[in-house]
């Protein structure tokens, strides 16, 4: 049986599948888009059972899950242990927004700041909770299916929760930031000399940022074989200072950056 | 579906028995609350009480910590308008903002009218949503016993009707905040020096239209609010707070103001930088902040409504009454009814704010330039959940090499913690049950509106802690006196350098008596690979002896070029040993400082003129070295 036949046969003893959204280290800013659905929402839980989600709703529901959507990146033991367990219950798991798949912002946290929160140097906060570099969900367990975004993108959203239900796995193209830009006829930030890692990163956004005359930062991850070599030359070219090229590289996605110099330490 | 007891239970509500075997009748008594929900973040308490007295009361924010200032650091302030804002998803405009408006400040940049009138619509915009949103979808639902505005939704036709259209009112907060911020959550367009996009005129009327005509719908919500929150609302002893918020000229303030105490009158930021102070608690990510008069204070709705009541329009004003609010209150469960005030008055305000917007036209701005400069700024407003201050320092090429960040939530944690110590304490003596206990306080911290994952970003603390929190990348620093020992005044560098090495200075300084060392000294300085080197000379060229003149590196070859004071006393100016460093590209320590001191006479000879005062120069010094590196006073 599909997954899209199981559901429609459980739907119709009243049987929904179960939603669970559960916040990790993050701003909220994704739960947000899903409560900001407002009167879309109310038609979801035609067809799902949203279980528990902090923000939104009392309760901590403890039985099987069909759905789990993880917002947020993991920023201690505790949760890392949490989400293990979490796993154990669920048959599909989403990573939601730039935080759960890529680690973003908070995978910024420079080594010196988690390194002083491990020894404590920031006092006695809240104790045993483990502090460890913030980074994706995948680095700790299996992911599923990704929507991508700080914060994710409300059509995007909808789409997923849809496709999920049919039994599918949403899926983004792997075509550059640049196309959309194209597509919109944007003009390009980089030939006006302003610093954008579009060129690198993976749209699904329509190009958010860069059509409202602002920088992209790379909040969707970086498409395979990203050319970060051509994108420094093209700054280059254009009197953009490739250190803020990096910065600018180095916000959503620098969890993946840490990981890779990481790995050339160990060489 | 949950009862209410099973729901207490749920959230973690236990009761434990008497730990100390003494005769039966004795209880002490625990009543802790787990993962509060339908708040912002992690949050918990704990009581803890002994023969019907309260022991320890404790708030506990649990939201792990989240580094952000660190992260600010080597980013420049469009990075960190981006990356502040999503400290908080809930209202992320104001902290974007916080981060623009104080980078302004530092470099010396005015918006233009157009810029800061789309601000205060975006701030509206969020204002609207996130106070529909907290009384709506997270305490309607709690008044009601039920368990989210989904379950009341889902009852029955009738509830779904109601339920939609109240949430269109959320929907239309979040279409303005769209419309001006070009997402709802986390702007596109809001960054320093400008709005990167302007909306089109027709959209701006389109939602000014319906928001003109959103008053009927508004009625119903406070109606609704009003009816279920009266009986709902439990009547407790109320305790006298401060109140912090902005203080408006004219209109109700949200994007400017100056910043207003019920307690300590009406402030600058300079003042109110003196006023507030942070501090850490044991068992809690949070940082809290009392003031000069307050152990705590409370900011946000309520505390903006007793600071600005005579702003109000008349529709406000009757929301007042309908919701049994009157002012002075210092009821924190009329938080929530205090944003749906406040909601009306937004609805009022904006659409005014668009009309003026729309008769002076808008037009597409070009992307300013500005001009970063090493310094300090503060940026400061109102967010929904109440004041909140971010303060950056720059370097030259306009990187953070500093950030601190105060929100409104982490200056709530101190009065919540106020208050749970005082509530409990009177519910225990009223006999009340741990239920009544439990869902009384869990109610009076929904109220609040809390944040947590906002409050928990603390990298900052007392300068102990901190000094030891950076020791890990604390800056090397340099106190190099310059000058001849034995030609009477032109050996005050020697002295001054002498006074700090005696009072001790917070951080990895090292002392270094440069004597009339010229490039040799400078490759020294160059070798040992310092951060920030600190030189203090003797001067000639400004008014009377003693007085102090401070140049950084820029300026100090600015006016080597210029035939300004002439800076320092020895035979080849120093600043002709900064160019000359400089030609044969020595890498020079990225921080320089220049303290002049004005000579009264260089004969040869020991000793200073008297009106030379060493103490107050050597202090001055230290307090740069203290702020610049790492501790904050």
């Amino acid at each position: 049986m599909s997954k899209l036949e199981e559901y429609i046969a459980r739907a119709l003893r009243g049987d929904k599948p179960t939603l669970v959204y559960a916040e990790l280290g993050s701003c909220d800013g994704c739960s947000m888009i899903i409560v900001n659905l407002d009167a879309v929402l109310l038609d979801l839980v035609s067809v799902f059972d949203i279980k528990q989600m902090r923000i939104a709703m009392r309760g901590v529901y403890e039985g099987p899950i069909d759905i789990l959507m993880l917002e947020g990146a993991v920023t201690c033991e505790e949760e890392a242990e949490e989400l293990r367990e979490l796993r154990k219950r669920a048959d599909y798991v989403v990573a939601v927004g730039a935080c759960a798949a890529l680690g973003g912002i908070p995978g910024m946290a420079p080594s010196f700041a988690v390194k002083n929160a491990q020894d404590g140097k920031f006092g006695k906060h809240v104790q045993g909770q483990g502090p460890m570099a913030p980074r994706p969900v995948h680095e700790i367990i299996r992911v599923d299916a990704v929507i991508p975004g700080c914060p994710i993108d409300t059509a995007n959203t909808v789409r997923a929760i849809r496709v999920m239900l049919a039994g599918g796995r949403p899926d983004y193209s792997d075509r550059p930031v640049c196309m959309d830009c194209a597509l919109k006829e944007n003009g390009c930030l980089l030939l006006e000399g302003r610093a954008c890692v579009g060129p690198v990163t993976k749209s699904g956004c329509g190009a958010r940022c860069p059509s409202s005359n602002n920088f992209c930062w790379g909040c969707n991850g970086l498409l395979p074989d990203a050319p970060i070599d051509a994108l420094f030359a093209i700054a280059d070219i254009h009197g953009i200072p490739i250190e803020e090229v990096k910065r600018k590289l180095r916000m959503a996605n620098q969890r993946h950056f840490t990981l890779l110099e990481e790995k050339k330490e160990e060489k | 579906m949950f009862t209410l007891k099973q729901k207490l239970l749920h959230a973690g509500h236990h009761e434990v028995g008497d730990g100390h075997g003494g005769n039966g009748g004795e209880k002490s008594r625990a009543i802790v609350r787990k993962n509060i929900p339908m708040v912002e973040g992690k949050m918990s308490f704990e009581i803890f009480a002994e023969e019907g007295k309260v022991k320890s009361v404790k708030l506990v924010v649990e939201e792990p910590l989240r580094h952000f200032e660190a992260i600010c650091e080597g980013h420049s302030a469009e990075e960190v308008a981006v990356i502040v804002s999503r400290i908080c998803g809930v209202c992320p405009f104001p902290y974007a903002l916080a981060a623009s408006k104080a980078a302004e400040k530092a470099f010396g940049f005015k918006v233009s009218d157009q810029t800061y009138r789309l601000r205060e619509l975006a701030i509206y915009g969020n204002m609207f949503n996130s106070h529909v949103l907290h009384a709506l979808d997270l305490v309607a639902p709690r008044l009601l016993h039920l368990n989210s505005i989904i379950e009341f939704a889902v009852a029955s036709p009738e509830n779904t009707a109601v339920a939609a259209k109240l949430l269109a009112l959320h929907t239309l907060g979040n279409d303005l905040a769209r419309l001006i911020g070009g997402r709802e959550v986390h702007s596109t367009t809001i960054t320093p020096g400008w709005m990167t996009t302007v909306p089109k005129a027709e959209a701006l009327k389109d939602v000014r239209d319906r928001l003109a005509n959103a008053h009927e719908t508004y009625d119903l919500l406070v109606n609704v609010f009003a009816s279920i929150s009266k009986d709902a609302n439990p009547k407790l002893p109320i305790r006298e707070r401060e109140f912090i918020a902005l203080r408006g000229e004219k209109k109700y303030p949200f994007y400017a103001g100056l910043i207003a105490s019920s307690k300590g009158g009406v402030m600058d930021a300079a003042a109110f930088e003196q006023y507030k102070h942070e501090y850490v608690v044991d068992n809690s990510n949070s940082k809290q902040v009392r003031t000069d008069k307050s152990r705590s204070y409370m900011v946000g709705a309520l505390a903006r409504l007793n600071l600005n009541e005579d702003l109000l329009c008349d529709k406000a004003r009757k929301d007042m009454e309908t919701l049994g609010l009157s002012i002075p209150c210092h009821d924190p469960y009329m938080n929530t009814a205090a944003q749906l005030v406040e909601g009306r008055q937004v609805l009022v305000d904006v659409v005014k704010a668009i009309d003026e917007l729309l008769a002076i036209g808008l037009h597409e701005e070009p992307r300013p330039v500005i001009v970063p400069r090493e310094g300090y700024g503060a940026g400061y407003l109102e967010a929904p959940r109440g004041l909140i201050w971010h303060e950056y320092k720059y370097n030259g090429e306009g990187l953070v090499t500093w950030a601190n960040c105060i929100i409104p939530t982490g200056m709530n944690t101190g009065s919540m913690q106020e208050d749970l110590e005082h509530l409990a304490t009177h519910l225990l003596g009223d006999g009340a049950t741990d239920e009544t206990i439990g869902y009384d306080l869990d109610l009076l911290l929904a109220h609040y509106d809390p944040c947590n994952s906002c409050a928990v970003h603390v990298v900052r603390l007392n300068k102990k802690e901190e000094k030891r929190a950076f020791l890990a990348k604390e800056a090397k620093v340099a106190v190099v006196s310059l000058g001849n020992l034995i030609a009477g005044d032109d050996g005050i560098g020697h002295a001054v350098v002498e006074e700090i090495k005696h009072h001790g200075v917070e951080g990895n300084v090292d002392f270094i008596h440069g004597g009339v060392e010229g490039l040799t000294l400078l490759e020294d300085l160059a070798k040992e690979k310092y951060d920030a080197v600190y030189f203090i000379d003797a001067v000639d060229g400004l008014d009377h002896a003693g007085e102090l003149v401070r140049f950084d590196g820029e300026e100090l070859l600015a006016k080597a070029k210029k035939a300004g004071p002439k800076v320092s006393l020895h035979q080849n100016d120093f600043t002709y040993y900064f160019e000359l460093a400089r030609a044969i590209k020595l890498e020079l320590p990225k921080t320089i400082v220049f303290y002049g001191v004005q000579a009264g006479q260089t004969e040869v000879g020991m000793g200073l003129t008297p009106e030379i005062d060493t103490h107050e120069i050597a202090h001055a010094i230290i307090h740069e070295i203290e702020d610049s590196h790492g501790s904050e006073s």
